[in-house]
């Protein structure tokens, strides 16, 4: 994408690079990335709609800046440095999507962050998410029955990855049964490739009409669900207007559907490109916490967090000034080679916890347990019923999304 | 008393943390700042014979303040990887 990123080793730092920045193997960040942390670790960027911004891709500065309160989330400002302008994304949703989620949770700062997420916390809790496992581990073995029911060479994002997230989400929720497929079917087609532009919005209208209907539903009948919970607190509390309810579950939904369907399909493709892990998993199922951990690390699906500044700041010999647009380098951070010994190895011994692939700070990731449970049961389930699973294409064919906000694949051929 | 590991068996200290070294440590006291508590649940994960997650609002609770010396790692590294700083340590 740059002329910069093809000699990341060699010549001059552009003195504003463009971003983002093109990955040169698909499994591992901009290379770019690299040379920032020790040349540059807090650089001015030029972002595709030509605004400038800046880039932080130093563990230590993404995760000094990420708490500092004088960093907003604000999504409404018009400095955010979007990655994808607005009215020309390719996807057709980034807007709609700041829009619905960005005056919700992640989109706001304290005090008006407090609150909202403070009606969601007990649902997600260490021991909530425990108490689903046996469930998530009935739908993630029903859908590897798809898959091995369509036969080698199928395609692992369409039967596991998109569906498993989908499926525990519904459910969780709250969505009646016969309701479940059709909301698949509209998640899926506001994730799939195959979709044109017009498709997605519509997909995206239709789901959010339909949790409309659903939270009108309940507020009538309240059930014993996330949803259900929500509008029944709400009515003591007051916290949100019937649009916010709509909006919260919209961003749980988001937040919750592609994050985890991209990490699906990239760790299951880590793990296979490192067949001494998957020996490893195998032999001793209890790794399982820690590799999720090393894939999560190793793969960061955020690459960066948007920002703005609230006031100058002063940080490596740089003055970040009030109102310019920030992007806190997740992706660049979790390979910090100060941080991690080896970053671009994947190593499932390492235990290392202090990445920061949810994010840190107050808006770190609300649904990180959920994540890691159905991460962990996917690919426990699906190594110990094909041993045999490999790539049925070569990495370097796989389609990426080159192009998205959260890194994943389009489509995992695999074959057994 | 017997060790519990966390789920997924991760009982790791950040490899950058000079704190860490040691395996065992003084007594410590810990102190939770729930107005600022974001229920990540990092700190249960890390060390659940000292935290947990209150049923009905997801916040940290102690299930003693004064953890065994056994735990002062562990606790050490849940203080670290807090992501909204609600834990401190007194020593």
């Amino acid at each position: 994408m740059t002329e910069a990123t093809s000699a990341p080793h060699s010549g001059d730092l552009p003195e504003v690079p463009d971003f983002p920045m093109s990955r040169g193997c698909p499994l591992d960040p901009a290379p770019m990335y690299t040379r920032l942390r020790t040349e540059r670790p807090v650089t001015q960027v030029a972002l595709p709609s030509g605004q400038k911004a800046w880039l932080v891709t130093s563990y230590a500065h993404v995760r000094a800046l990420v708490t500092d309160p004088r960093i907003s989330s604000d999504h409404h400002h018009p400095n955010l440095p979007l990655l994808v302008p607005l009215g020309l994304s390719e996807e057709g949703a980034q807007g709609g999507e700041s829009q619905a989620m960005g005056n919700t949770l992640v989109g706001l700062d304290p005090p008006e962050h407090s609150a909202p997420r403070r009606m969601v916390i007990a649902e997600f809790t260490v021991r909530r998410i425990q108490e689903l496992r046996p469930r998530i581990t009935e739908i993630v073995e029903s859908c590897i029955d798809d898959l091995i029911a369509a036969g080698p060479g199928a395609d692992l994002v369409g039967t596991v990855a998109v569906r498993v997230p989908s499926m525990v989400l519904s459910e969780l929720l709250g969505v009646h049964p016969p309701d479940r497929e059709f909301f698949h079917t509209r998640t899926s087609a506001m994730l799939s490739r195959a979709s044109t532009p017009e498709e997605r919005r519509t997909a995206m209208i239709e789901l959010a009409t339909f949790i409309d209907g659903l939270i009108r539903e309940k507020e009538q009948e309240p059930t014993d669900d996330v949803l259900g919970r929500l509008v029944v607190n709400n009515r003591e509390t007051g916290v949100f207007t019937h649009m916010g309810l709509i909006q919260m579950a919209y961003l749980l939904l988001v937040a919750g559907n592609e994050t985890t369907a991209n990490m699906i399909a990239l760790g299951t493709t880590g793990l296979l490109e490192n067949p001494e892990v998957v020996a490893e998993l195998i032999a001793d199922p209890s790794r399982i916490g820690r590799t999720v951990e090393e894939l999560l690390r190793y793969f960061t699906i955020s690459d960066v967090l948007l920002r703005t500044a609230r006031e100058d700041i002063e940080i490596d010999g740089v003055t970040i000034r009030k109102d310019d647009g920030v992007l806190l380098g997740l992706g660049s951070a979790n390979r910090d080679e100060t941080v991690f010994d080896s970053p671009d190895r994947l190593d499932i011994h390492r235990g290392a916890r202090h990445h920061m692939a949810f994010g840190y700070g107050i808006h770190q990731c609300l649904g990180q347990n959920l994540a890691r449970a159905e991460l962990e049961i996917v690919f426990t389930t699906l190594f110990a019923r094909l041993p045999g699973l490999r790539l049925a294409v070569p990495v370097s064919e796989l389609p990426f999304k080159q192009d998205s906000n959260t890194y994943g694949l389009h489509e995992l051929p695999v074959t057994w | 008393m017997t060790v519990r590991p966390a789920p997924g068996g991760l009982v790791t200290a950040p490899a950058t943390s000079p704190d860490h070294s040691e395996r065992k440590g003084p007594p410590v006291r810990i102190v939770v700042d729930r107005d600022v508590c974001i229920g990540a649940g990092q700190c249960v994960l890390t060390e659940p014979r000292v935290f947990q997650q209150n049923d009905e609002d997801g916040m940290v609770e102690l299930l003693t303040d004064r953890p065994d010396p056994g735990t002062t790692v562990t606790v050490r590294v849940a203080v670290s990887l807090c992501p909204a700083r609600a834990l401190s340590i007194e020593d």
